[in-house]
């Protein structure tokens, strides 16, 4: 692009513009581009296209974009709504004109009354009052009548009001009485709110709902519910625990798949991705009934039922810990996640005790997915880990972190299990740059052992520029390694220097000569694979594992030497504690 | 009498037929010039009224689509005046060329729609926080940066970024 200008900064001018924020000399730079360089104008195009398209979410134009045809009125919608314009023209038209000959007639009348007034005053021989007078003859009138109007139209505007939320959301039949990290879609909550028989979304966090009737229901986020009764809910995806005294029996759970009638107890559901609903019962019974079955079965305490959407139900062993019972006891025990956000970490993975099963894993956002069972209990010291003992064993977080910035870093905690041979086990792969014509297209992180017996630590990366390699590097440094210990890696990156650490200590760093617009990696980049590599052809090599691994995070920051050592001093039992 | 109504029940046919056939192209012609859908829906309206009414002097042997391209693009003229006062950004002789490429690169509409739904799931979760608070709430920026507490300066390089993110990941999408 000319004036060494990249499509980042472009498209912050394109952007400033449309928001109407752009200053004078952008402006004129913005439009000099457009006027000489096409490439500029096709890339001002894209990016209008996007915001218009943007701009259409959340309205009821959007629809327009989502019609069986595409994009916009069918043929004949554009003609109905032509020939409605000009019969509204017409209408318009029609009125000014009956409106123009109503303010002639009362022009006229005003006139007539004026003079009236006029003469009685000369008549009388009083002082001519004449604005008082008219004033009391015309506007006092208005004014009620006015007044009137407003009073009406305000108790009508307040009873229209209230039946359309009303009708929007339903009466109040619950309220809200806990909620931990609680992250909303739509119309959010905060404690003690009332709830309305309404449709709720929780991408995060749990939150406990009393209902009129008695019934206490902790809904675990993600989850989508819709409250329909002061004794009722509909669970469309996520995890519920009710309890329920007795005087709200008969609390009902509807799922995609079946319905569940409470006994007087205390009972689980979950809704799996293929809308599987599990039921577990704690205390006393509860029947469930397939949506698309007579059959009534009854669940007793300690049982577990799953029903799919066909009707069939399977029994199961009890998945009780799955499930949060209580919020006041024990906050930390709801992190039931393994991936997590913290102040300056862009992705977190970390699993912490058997209180978070590998099955957790694939079900969390989406964000992580497991190629083959890794997590497992290190029986020796009784600690679980993702361990990676297999060829096939590894993690695919999917892209959706987002490091579109010159600088990141990695940090994690390893345990080494197998010293045998060379352990790959680490590589964020096929990451593209979305901020300049250079990319990140190989980065590769790990350990082998040379003929005196050192560890090295490596990390093999290689940079293109205009789809060709522009830099390849490899940075090693020697490591002390001792099997079965926890170790804390962090590699740091700015611009294109690259930092790798072991245990806190900075043990080698690239200094790149060329440094300038790097962009490091983008967002929407491919999979990060952890335990095990892919060569040249994305397929997975056979390379033999031997690590546990912990607390994996990705920081959309270059971290500091004092902030790895920090990191690096709080040692796995921070982050294993039980 | 009646042969003149059959006439002109044939010739709204003909241009019905025509129209179906290319307002998608004078469509996303108007939305690349002017991105508010609301607009560019108002001028397609006008555009197609001005082609009816004027369909006796469109002669046969010419594209139909350049013709309404031509017709909207005196409409957005009109509008670009009639917004004059609101200080646009781009100037006139920045627009022409931004108008001449319009209709050569017209991408289907709604094949970029879909896209951008894609691309939007793939962003990560704060990036998509940040899209749902400003487009789907329509939350201005300032708002947005007393929300997430940090600075609109900060935040308008944010949303620069995404957009760019998505444009790319859009044309990936649609060259798939």
């Amino acid at each position: 692009m000319a004036h060494g200008f990249n499509e980042k900064q472009f498209s912050q001018l394109v952007f400033a513009s449309m928001e109407g924020m752009i200053g004078e000399q952008d402006k004129a730079l913005l439009n000099q581009l457009l006027c000489e360089d096409e490439q500029a104008v096709e890339l001002y195009l894209k990016l209008i296209r996007t915001y218009g398209l943007l701009n259409q979410r959340g309205t009821q134009d959007s629809s327009m974009l989502s019609e069986s045809d595409g994009s916009m009125p069918t043929t004949t919608e554009l003609m109905r709504q032509i020939l409605e314009k000009n019969e509204q023209a017409a209408y318009i038209l029609e009125h000014e004109e009956a409106e123009r000959q109503e303010k002639i007639i009362q022009s006229q009348a005003e006139e007539k009354l004026e003079a009236y007034l006029m003469k009685q005053a000369k008549s009388s021989g009083k002082a001519i009052r004449y604005t008082d007078s008219k004033e009391q003859i015309k506007v006092k009138p208005r004014s009620y009548r006015m007044m009137v109007f407003a009073a009406a139209a305000c108790l009508m505007f307040g009873l229209t009001l209230t039946f359309i939320l009303q009708q929007a959301s339903g009466p109040e039949v619950a309220i809200l009485v806990g909620s931990t990290d609680a992250q909303w879609k739509g119309a959010s909550l905060a404690l003690s709110d009332k709830i309305n028989v309404d449709e709720y979304e929780l991408l995060s966090g749990l939150i406990e709902i009393k209902f009129d009737q008695g019934a206490n229901v902790i809904f675990e986020g993600p989850a989508k519910f819709k409250i329909e009764s002061a004794n009722g809910a509909y669970l469309e995806q996520g995890r519920l625990v009710a309890s329920v005294p007795p005087r709200a029996q008969g609390f009902t759970v509807n799922t995609p798949s079946a319905k569940m009638v409470d006994l007087g107890t205390e009972f689980g559901v979950y809704i799996d991705d293929i809308q599987t609903s599990h039921l577990v019962v704690f205390k006393g019974s509860v029947t469930i009934q397939p949506h698309a079955s007579n059959e009534i079965h009854t669940v007793t305490s300690g049982e577990m039922k799953l029903v799919g959407l066909n009707s069939t139900i399977v029994e199961k062993d009890l998945g009780s810990h799955l499930y949060v019972r209580d919020l006041s006891k024990e906050p930390e025990s709801v992190h039931r996640s393994v991936c997590f956000y913290d102040k300056k970490s862009q992705f977190h993975l970390l699993y912490k005790t058997n209180k978070f099963p590998a099955s957790q894993l694939l079900s969390y956002e989406g964000r992580v997915d497991l190629v083959a069972d890794v997590p497992k209990k290190d029986d020796q010291k009784n600690q679980y880990s993702m361990v990676f003992d297999d060829v096939k064993d590894c993690v695919v977080i999917a892209p959706r972190y987002d490091v579109d910035q010159d600088e990141l870093s990695y940090g994690m905690w390893v345990k080494f299990t197998d010293l045998s041979s060379q352990t790959i086990f680490f590589m964020p792969s096929d990451l593209d740059e979305l901020g300049g014509d250079e990319l990140l297209t190989y980065f590769n992180v790990y350990i082998s052992k040379d003929k005196n017996k050192q560890f090295n630590l490596h990390c093999d990366y290689q940079l293109e520029k205009s789809l060709h390699v522009d830099l390849k590097r490899r940075l090693s440094g020697p490591i002390n390694l001792s099997k079965d210990q926890w170790v804390h890696l962090a590699v740091t990156i700015k611009n294109k220097d690259l930092q790798m650490y072991f245990d806190g200590q900075l043990i080698v760093e690239s200094h790149n000569k060329d440094k300038g617009n790097s962009g490091v990696m983008g967002g929407l980049g491919e999979e990060i694979i952890i335990g095990n590599t892919i060569n040249s052809f994305s397929t997975v090599e056979k390379k033999q594992t031997g690590f546990m691994l912990n607390d994996f995070a990705i920081y959309a920051c270059h971290l500091t030497e004092q902030d790895v050592a920090e990191l690096a001093k709080k040692k796995i039992s921070d982050v294993q504690k039980d | 009498m009646v042969e003149s109504q059959i006439s002109l029940k044939s010739d709204d046919e003909l241009f019905a037929s025509l129209l179906d056939g290319n307002r998608k192209r004078i469509f996303g012609f108007i939305l690349s010039l002017v991105p508010n859908l609301s607009d560019a829906d108002d001028l397609l309206q006008e555009t197609v009224l001005i082609m009816w009414r004027k369909f006796d002097q469109f002669e046969a042997d010419k594209c139909f689509a350049t013709w309404g391209v031509g017709i909207a693009y005196n409409k957005i003229l009109q509008f670009r005046r009639s917004q004059s006062k609101l200080n646009l950004p781009i100037s006139d002789e920045a627009f022409e060329k931004i108008s001449e490429k319009a209709d050569i690169i017209n991408i289907p509409l709604n094949d970029t729609s879909d896209a951008l739904e894609v691309c939007i799931k793939k962003l990560n979760s704060k990036d998509q926080a940040l899209i749902n608070l400003k487009y789907d709430h329509k939350e201005k920026i300032k708002d947005i940066s007393d929300i997430v507490k940090r600075s609109a300066d900060s935040l308008y390089k944010d949303f620069s970024r995404i957009h760019n993110m998505l444009r790319i990941c859009i044309d990936r999408q649609l060259a798939k």
